[in-house]
């Protein structure tokens, strides 16, 4: 049975998609997918490090066609300096994916580039810097009992998840690095951010020898080395800000790639006449795995806590929704539609995500659609009348008569960004900067204005006419024509609300990722962990692919 | 310094918006710079030595300037994009304008305007012709600064290869920078309070 898919009306309001949950389409177990079905090695070919001095390391994955490395410098870090802002200029660690296997000289270059992040140059044979700081909670418990032959707690680990945090992974040619358009066919940087999950997988190996390492330096005699089934519980942390929330609104017909293929699969998925009893078990174990992983998830945030105890009781309750079922025809579009009436957004999410997990089959062929070569976007067409681009605005953007833009509220907010190191920034329009630095991130404000604009225009004539007369909307006409296009590619509300939460953007991005333990800091970022629960290199070949939701106990 | 498109494109976007442009044509005015670099059509150089010529927030052009040409220069800016939006109206055309200003540029807007677009335009300007289409370019002599400029449908010729990554002078990037500059808020303490993270302990 075809099933429609949920509408961009539906599935991407604010609210929602800061409830997404990872998914098979999330671009890390694409990844793992990959390494595992082209049985893809790893060798660490270089770890020069002193105890007290740093040093570096090199990690290469070897593919069927390619071999990528993980350049690392690790270095001494004073405390004070630990910061996972933007605006820090020192790290525990910093790394760069180089293209191949790097000599010598390349090391040394990159050793005078890599470290100072932001302010090095990069090569094209970099694909992405990074760089990580040590989890002040967790490091040095762990570097402790395994120097003194024990090994930490379970509530020690999953108390911070990861060892060490990153606070970037830049690509796509920042800094000098290497353009996505050079690497994008290679089959392995088909679908998105593959370099980038790749630097952090090989990054969170790196945490695990470097903090075995510093327990081996501290007492050779009683070091051990951290046990397998602890170590998977850890992930590598990510803190994520503002800087993020921008490529939402800057590249709508990306996230549609994204949104319209797990709107596709999760049709698909609904659209199935019958489950068998094996798949349905499969999505019971599942949900019964996550909800002992999300026992573990603490937020110190009092609403995200929230949500994670209603999401385990509403877990409870799905599971006792489909023990009850008397047929198990449309099992899963029933368990959804059951859930749009009973439970809360993010158990919504997460069941949408989990029902596609027994269908490799009908899912994980989207992931092949979910890049865009941004060149072949094309700009705007004038030729289309002002009467059919008011209706495009009718079509696409009902929602903005909902909106009282008179209301100083409606327009508290500007982003902008700082000075001090770019960071990105969003304040009070009122108080902390002025429109001349605001940042093209009120997509709603700014279509409104273009409604209003050409509400006053012949409506016979072309958008090329309008724009010869008022360029100043050429960002909202451009935008317009992609969104009817590709409609889940806009944001449905108003990002310079006065109670706008960046967060929500935050985590819409970061589910994509393959992201979990969503820990909201404040509404502006938070902390996340990527690959917990993940094999590590060398132990895919068994792996459980079915690893993100926990355990399998 | 070597430059990535990515790179080239966010600062030209930049620099635009820091010389007045609003966001829309500045975006498109990075597309085209990007454009015309790729075949080495001196397209940065050629802004930073028109910039004081420009006038984002003069008139646009008219529609008997666009279609009939002008007694005075044409910015290549505004023509570019009236061009390019227009392209569409006008399955065949054939324009003439006496002088346009930042012909690299022009080229790069028409060239972002084709893009996705199963059409060729042929743009000849004194003795040099520029065919431009959807990530092609023919290229027969150099392309000047400044020009009379003859444009129509057209098939492709002399094909030239893309380039991926750019080397801009220093001094000209610098400039670029300073341009870019102007779109950043002064750091204040106040400011610095509104980032992600200001006010807590961000460790963990």
């Amino acid at each position: 049975m075809a099933m429609l898919k949920r509408q961009p009306s539906e599935v991407m309001c604010l609210d929602r998609l800061g409830s997404l949950h990872a998914s098979r389409l999330s671009f890390l177990r694409i990844l793992l997918r990959r390494i595992k079905a082209e049985s893809w090695h790893f060798e660490r070919t270089s770890f020069v490090l002193a105890p007290t001095l740093g040093g570096h390391a090199v990690y290469t994955a070897f593919t069927p066609n390619n071999a990528y490395s993980l350049v690392v410098f690790a270095h001494q870090l004073d405390p004070q300096n630990r910061s996972d802002r933007v605006i820090a200029n020192a790290w525990d660690a910093t790394f760069t994916l180089f293209d191949g296997v790097p000599s010598a000289s390349d090391v040394e270059r990159l050793r005078a580039n890599v470290p100072c992040q932001e302010t090095g140059r990069l090569k094209a044979t970099e694909l992405t810097l990074s760089r990580a700081n040590k989890s002040v909670r967790l490091w040095d418990v762990v570097v402790d009992c395994l120097s003194e032959g024990r090994q930490p707690s379970v509530d020690e680990i999953d108390a911070a998840g990861y060892l060490m945090r990153t606070t970037a992974v830049y690509g796509s040619g920042k800094f000098g690095a290497c353009d996505r358009e050079v690497i994008a066919d290679r089959r392995e940087f088909a679908e998105p951010f593959q370099a980038e999950m790749l630097t952090v997988f090989l990054i969170r190996q790196f945490a695990r020898d470097w903090v075995e390492y510093e327990a081996s330096c501290k007492r050779p005699d009683t070091a051990v080395q951290l046990d397998d089934a602890l170590a998977q519980r850890l992930g590598i942390g990510n803190s994520t800000g503002l800087g993020m929330a921008p490529f939402l609104m800057n590249h709508p017909v990306l996230i549609d790639h994204w949104m319209n293929a797990r709107e596709e699969a999760i049709a698909r998925v609904q659209g199935l006449i019958n489950a068998s009893s094996d798949e349905i078990l499969l999505v019971k174990r599942l949900i019964s795995r996550a909800r002992s992983d999300f026992k573990t998830w603490t937020s110190q945030d009092p609403k995200q806590a929230d949500r994670i105890s209603h999401l385990i009781n509403d877990l409870d309750q799905s599971v006792s929704w489909l023990e009850s079922r008397k047929s198990s025809e449309s099992v899963w579009r029933n368990l959804l539609t059951y859930a749009r009436g009973s439970l809360g957004l993010e158990a919504q999410e997460f069941l949408a995500s989990v029902i596609l997990e027994p269908y490799s089959s009908l899912v994980d062929e989207l992931g092949a659609t979910m890049s865009v070569e941004e060149s072949e976007i094309p700009p705007v067409n004038g030729a289309i009348s002002v009467s059919d681009t008011l209706e495009q605005i009718h079509r696409h953007y009902d929602w903005l008569q909902h909106i009282s833009w008179q209301q100083n509220e409606a327009t508290a907010l500007l982003w902008y960004v700082s000075e001090e190191k770019l960071e990105p920034r969003l304040g009070r329009r009122d108080k902390d900067a002025s429109e001349a630095y605001e940042q093209p991130l009120a997509p709603a404000r700014d279509m409104q204005a273009y409604r209003d604009a050409l509400i006053q225009f012949d409506p016979l004539q072309s958008v090329a006419e309008f724009l010869l007369k008022e360029p100043l909307h050429r960002l909202s006409a451009t935008r317009l024509q992609w969104i009817d296009r590709y409609p889940y590619g806009e944001i449905r509300g108003n990002t310079i609300d006065a109670g706008l939460r960046p967060i929500d953007l935050l985590r819409c991005k970061l589910s994509f990722f393959g992201a979990t333990r969503f820990d909201p800091r404040s509404d502006r970022w938070l902390r996340i962990s990527l690959f917990r629960n993940a094999p590590y290199l060398g132990q895919l070949t068994d792996a459980d692919q079915y690893w993100i939701y926990g355990p399998d106990q | 310094m070597n430059i990535s498109a990515s790179e080239l494109k966010a600062q030209i976007t930049k620099a635009s918006r820091g010389l007045g442009y609003d966001w829309g044509r500045a975006n498109y005015i990075g597309e085209a710079v990007v454009y015309s670099e790729r075949f080495q059509i001196p397209a940065v150089e050629t802004l930073v030595t028109i910039a004081d010529q420009l006038d984002p927030r003069g008139p646009s052009l008219d529609r008997i300037n666009f279609f009939h040409g002008s007694r005075d220069p044409l910015d290549c800016i505004s023509l570019g994009l009236g061009l390019m939006d227009h392209l569409p109206l006008i399955p065949s055309c054939s324009l003439h304008y006496r002088l346009v200003t930042g012909v690299p540029l022009l080229v790069g807007l028409l060239g972002y305007g084709l893009r996705a677009r199963d059409r060729v335009i042929r743009l000849d300007v004194l003795d040099c012709t520029i065919s431009i289409g959807a990530g092609l370019i023919g290229l027969n002599g150099n392309v000047p600064a400044v020009g009379a400029c003859h444009i129509f449908d057209g098939p492709h010729e002399q094909l030239k290869y893309p380039i991926s990554r750019f080397d801009i002078d220093d001094s000209i990037w610098l400039q670029l920078e300073q341009w870019s500059s102007r779109i950043y808020a002064p750091a204040t303490e106040a400011s610095r309070l509104s980032g992600a993270g200001a006010g807590l302990n961000d460790n963990d």
